[in-house]
C-alpha cells in the first residue's frame, strides 16, 4: 500500500476532504460515532491510542467509537485525480486515486522491475525491458545447427557438442559431422586396433588397415585359432562345475558345523559319561581290562560282582576285580581328586580301596555281618546303565541296613539280659557285705558309747572324728537298707 | 520514506508559503523538519506593544500525534515576554502544549494562541515560582509537568521529569 499522503493532487482538493491530522485527503475515511468527525483511519487510531479524546472537540473517544465514514466520502476522495508518483522519473500519467495502484502494478513504464529471464537478476525500468531482452545473456536462443533452444550464455558450450557441427577425426584428420563421428571411428583405417588374438597373448597393435594386410598372415596365434576355441569351452565348463562343487562343499560344511554343535551339546549333557570312540578303542589295547561292550549288561553286573567279591576272603583279591576297580578309579579320579593328586592317584586309590576292604573284613568284634563294599562309580557304562546299577546298590544297601537293625536289636536284648543277671548277683553280694558292715558298726558303736557316754559327744559318721555336737544328740544309727546320706566333710568344696 | 511527521510538516510549510502567516507572525527559518523559528508580536493595544519575541518549535517523529516543544528564544538578542505563564528561560506554561494538545492543531494555530495569550495579559509579571523553576528546569519544556490553573490563577510548575 503506497502512502496516499505523499501523492500530488492535480487540483487542490476540497478542504472538507482534508484530514485534520495529516492535512491530506482522507485515506480510509473513518468517522467518530459520538461526535461525527472524520479522519484517516491510521491517523485517528494513532491519536486515540495516544490520548482517548477526539482531536477536534476533545470529547472522550474510544476505539469502539470509530466507524467507516459515509461511502460518499470514500468515493469523493477515491475519485480525486492524482499524478503518478513517478512523474519525476518521466511518467506523465494522471488518474483517479483508486486506480493508481493498478497503474503502478501493471502499466507504469517507470517502475523498476526485475528481468523476466531465468537467472538474470538485473533490475530495470519496465519500458527498458524489451531492449534488455534482446541483449540479456540469459535469453533463450536457437542453435542454428540442430534447432534446440539453448541459453545464450550456454551457446558456446552447446556448439562444442552439437551433432550438427563438424568435428575432426583424431586419427585420419578428416572433417566429419559430429553425428557421424562414431560410425567413422569404427571404420577409420588409421585407428589403432589390437590383434584379434590379443586375449590369447598377441601384443601387436597398429592401424586397422595394416591388420588384415600384414599382421594376420604372420601372426603366430592365427594358426592356433581352433585350439583356443576348444580349450576355452572346456575351461568354462570346468569352472561351472567347480562352482557347483564349491556350493555343495559349502552346504556340507554347514551341516558339519551343525552336527558339531549338536555333538558339543550332547557332550555337555552327558558329562563324565561321554566317551569318544577313540578313547574306547585305545582302551581295548590295554590288557586285563574287561569292559563288556554291552553296556546294559555291565550296569547289572557291576554292583553284584563287587558284592560277591567282598564276601570272599579279603586276600588274595582276584586280579580281575582289582583291575576293574583300578580301571574305574582311573577314570573317576579326575572328577574326585584335586589335580595335584593326579600323579599318584592310581597307586593311592588302589591301596586305599584294598585297605578299606581289609579293615572291614578283619574287624574282630563283628558277628558275621554281611559286608557290602560300595562299588566305585562306573563311568565306562552308559548313563542309563549307571543309574540302574546305582539303584540296585541302593536296594542292596537298604536290605543290609534292615538286617543290620534286626541283628542289632537281638544283640542288644541278649546283652541286656546278661547285664541284668550280673546286676542281680552284684546286688546280692553288696547286700551281704552291707549286713556284715552293719554288724561291725553296731559292735563298734557299743564300744564307743560305752566309753564316751559321760562327755555327751557323738560321731557323725563311721569315721571316728571328734566333732563337737549338741549334747541332746542321740546316738547315731547306721542306715538299714538305704545308703547313708552323703554329708560333706567340713571344708570340702563340692 | 518520509516519516508521518515530515509529511505533515511539509504540508504545513507549503500552506505557510502559499497562504502566508497570520498577522504579526513571521517564519524566520524552517531548514528541516526538526526545529522551526518564528517571530511573534502583539498587534494593537497591549502591554507588549512594540516588543518582538522569537519562538522555537521542536518536533519529534510522532508529531502531530504528540505535541511540539514550544518555547520563547532567550539569548543576547532576545528575551522572553514578562508574563504570568512564561518563565524567564522562555518556557511556557500553556495547556495546549501539554495535556490539551490535539493533533488537529498546527504550528500557526499554536502561534495564534500564544499571540492571544500575550494580548490578553493584564499585568507584566513572572510566574511566582519563576526562580525555583528556572534553576532546575530541563532543556526541553516537554519534560516539565506543568499544573494548569486557568487564566486567572498563576500556574505552578513541578520539577517532575516526564519520560
Amino acid at each position: 500500500m503506497m502512502a496516499m499522503t505523499s501523492l500530488n493532487y492535480v487540483e487542490p482538493p476540497n478542504s472538507n476532504l482534508i484530514c485534520c491530522i495529516c492535512h491530506a485527503p482522507f485515506t480510509n475515511p473513518t468517522t467518530t460515532r459520538s461526535c461525527m468527525h472524520t479522519f484517516c483511519r491510521d491517523c485517528v487510531v494513532e491519536a486515540v491510542r495516544h490520548s482517548p479524546h477526539c482531536p477536534i472537540d476533545r470529547s472522550p473517544l474510544a476505539m469502539e467509537d470509530l466507524a467507516p465514514a459515509n461511502p460518499i466520502v470514500k468515493h469523493l476522495v477515491d475519485e480525486l485525480i492524482v499524478e503518478c508518483p513517478l512523474r519525476t522519473a518521466g511518467c506523465p500519467r494522471t488518474c483517479q486515486r483508486q486506480l493508481l495502484e493498478g497503474h503502478m502494478k501493471d502499466a507504469c513504464q517507470y517502475v523498476t522491475v526485475p528481468c523476466s529471464e531465468d537467472g538474470c537478476c538485473q533490475m530495470l525500468l519496465r519500458k527498458d525491458r524489451g531492449k534488455h531482452a534482446d541483449v540479456c545473456i540469459h535469453r533463450t536462443t536457437e542453435c542454428d545447427g540442430c534447432g534446440a533452444s539453448v541459453k545464450y550464455s550456454d551457446l558456446t558450450v552447446h556448439y562444442s557438442e552439437c551433432s550438427s557441427k563438424t568435428a575432426t577425426c583424431s586419427f585420419c584428420a578428416a572433417e566429419i559431422l559430429r553425428s557421424k563421428l562414431q560410425d567413422h571411428v569404427a571404420t577409420c583405417p588409421e585407428v589403432v586396433v589390437p590383434c584379434p588374438h590379443a586375449g590369447n597373448g598377441c601384443s601387436w597393435a597398429g592401424p586397422r588397415h595394416e591388420l588384415s594386410e600384414f599382421h594376420i598372415p604372420s601372426c603366430a596365434y592365427e594358426s592356433l585359432k581352433g585350439f583356443f576355441a576348444i580349450y576355452g569351452s572346456r575351461v568354462s565348463s570346468h569352472s561351472a562345475e567347480n562352482t557347483a562343487l564349491k556350493q555343495r562343499v559349502q552346504a556340507l560344511e554347514g551341516i558339519v558345523h551343525f552336527m558339531q554343535r549338536e555333538m558339543q551339546s550332547f557332550k555337555t549333557i552327558l558329562g563324565p559319561w561321554y566317551h569318544s570312540e577313540v578313547q574306547r578303542t585305545s582302551r581295548t589295547g590295554v590288557p586285563h581290562v574287561h569292559v563288556p561292550e554291552d553296556s546294559s549288561l555291565q550296569g547289572f553286573v557291576g554292583p553284584s560282582l563287587a558284592r560277591t567279591a567282598a564276601q570272599r576272603p579279603p586276600a588274595p583279591t582276584p586280579p580281575d576285580l582289582f583291575d576293574i576297580i583300578d580301571a574305574d578309579q582311573d577314570t573317576a579320579t579326575p572328577f574326585f581328586l584335586p589335580p595335584e593328586a593326579l600323579f599318584d592317584s592310581r597307586i593311592h586309590t588302589h591301596s586305599r580301596t584294598a585297605g578299606g576292604l581289609l579293615d572291614i573284613q578283619s574287624h574282630p568284634g563283628q558277628r558275621s555281618l554281611p559286608l557290602t563294599p560300595v562299588a566305585p562309580l562306573n563311568l565306562n557304562t552308559t548313563l542309563e546303565g549307571s543309574l540302574v546299577g546305582l539303584r540296585d546298590s541302593i536296594t542292596g544297601v537298604a536290605a543290609s541296613v534292615d538286617s543290620l537293625t534286626r541283628r542289632n536289636d537281638i544283640a542288644l536284648t541278649n546283652e541286656n539280659m546278661r547285664i541284668n543277671e550280673e546286676l542281680g548277683s552284684l546286688k546280692y553280694a553288696v547286700h551281704g557285705i552291707r549286713l556284715q558292715l552293719h554288724r561291725l558298726m553296731m559292735d563298734r558303736n557299743a564300744q564307743v558309747t560305752g566309753r564316751l557316754g559321760e562327755t555327751g559327744s557323738a560321731t557323725t559318721g563311721p569315721v571316728p572324728i571328734p566333732v563337737p555336737a549338741p549334747p541332746a544328740q542321740p546316738v547315731l544309727h547306721p542306715p538299714i537298707m538305704t545308703p547313708p546320706p552323703f554329708i560333706p566333710a567340713p571344708g570340702t568344696k563340692l | 520514506m518520509a516519516s508521518v511527521s515530515s509529511r505533515r510538516l511539509r504540508k504545513e510549510l507549503s500552506e505557510i508559503h502559499v497562504e502566508g502567516c497570520p498577522c504579526g507572525i513571521k517564519l524566520i527559518s524552517a531548514d528541516d523538519f526538526e526545529t522551526w523559528f518564528f517571530s511573534i508580536e502583539v498587534l494593537g493595544e497591549s502591554l507588549y506593544q512594540g516588543e518582538v519575541f522569537n519562538l522555537m518549535f521542536r518536533f519529534d517523529a510522532n508529531y502531530p500525534i504528540s505535541s511540539p516543544a514550544v518555547q520563547f528564544v532567550v539569548d543576547k538578542d532576545h528575551q522572553a515576554p514578562i508574563h504570568p505563564h512564561v518563565y524567564s528561560n522562555g518556557h511556557i506554561c500553556a495547556s495546549i502544549l501539554g495535556t490539551e494538545w490535539s493533533p488537529v492543531l498546527s504550528v500557526t494555530a499554536v502561534c495564534v494562541t500564544l499571540q492571544s495569550m500575550l494580548a490578553s495579559c493584564k499585568a507584566k509579571e513572572r510566574p511566582v515560582d519563576n526562580d525555583r523553576y528556572v534553576r532546575t528546569a530541563p532543556d526541553n519544556p516537554k519534560k516539565t509537568r506543568f499544573q494548569y490553573h486557568g487564566e486567572t490563577i498563576r500556574s505552578h510548575a513541578t520539577q517532575e521529569n516526564v519520560s
